[in-house]
């Protein structure tokens, strides 16, 4: 279980995940209320990074992250 | 037994939005939130595979077309419900 420490490590190397194989990978995110815990996975069925969060600043941080994620997946790049 | 869950295919967004809003109030004070995002590049059919044919042969494939556009692939689940849509850039 690769559990990352810090968003910008994770953020880095789930980007090379995803464009390394745009068309297997997948994000999931996993949201706990009563844990007020969310928990992000990305994995191209190959590798697996895992990162969680409680924090609201981190929160933004990812929102922002994976908007520019999915501007690439729509878009026409491979 | 009646099913408890049922997929109910490609959503618009808007509906989508409601759902997913509605997921996570139920979700408050128990249960999680599973939300997926894939790119999506519009098959509708599954890659195809060569099989061995009764001859001993393989057969021929023709592989599907090239994509014209990708989308993104968005899904979510609570509990026993699962919503799915796609979102275009435009």
């Amino acid at each position: 279980m690769v559990l990352i420490e810090t968003f910008e490590e994770f953020a880095k190397a789930a980007e090379h995940v995803y464009l390394n194989a745009p068309m297997k990978t997948r994000f999931v995110m996993k949201y706990n209320h009563s844990n007020c815990c969310l928990r992000v996975k990305v994995t191209d069925d190959i590798s697996l990074l895992q990162y969680k969060t409680d924090s609201q600043q981190e929160l933004r941080k990812l929102e922002k992250w994976i908007s520019t994620l999915v501007k690439h997946m729509a878009s026409e790049e491979r | 037994m009646a099913q408890s869950s049922h997929n109910q295919g490609h959503l618009s967004n808007d509906v989508f939005m409601s759902e997913l809003t509605l997921m996570f109030h139920n979700a408050r004070t128990t249960g999680e939130v599973t939300t997926t995002i894939k790119r999506y590049d519009g098959r509708r059919k599954p890659h195809p595979k060569p099989r061995k044919l009764k001859n001993g042969k393989m057969s021929k494939v023709t592989p599907l077309p090239e994509p014209l556009e990708y989308s993104c692939l968005i899904r979510a689940r609570c509990k026993n419900k699962k919503i799915t849509t796609v979102d275009f850039e435009s």
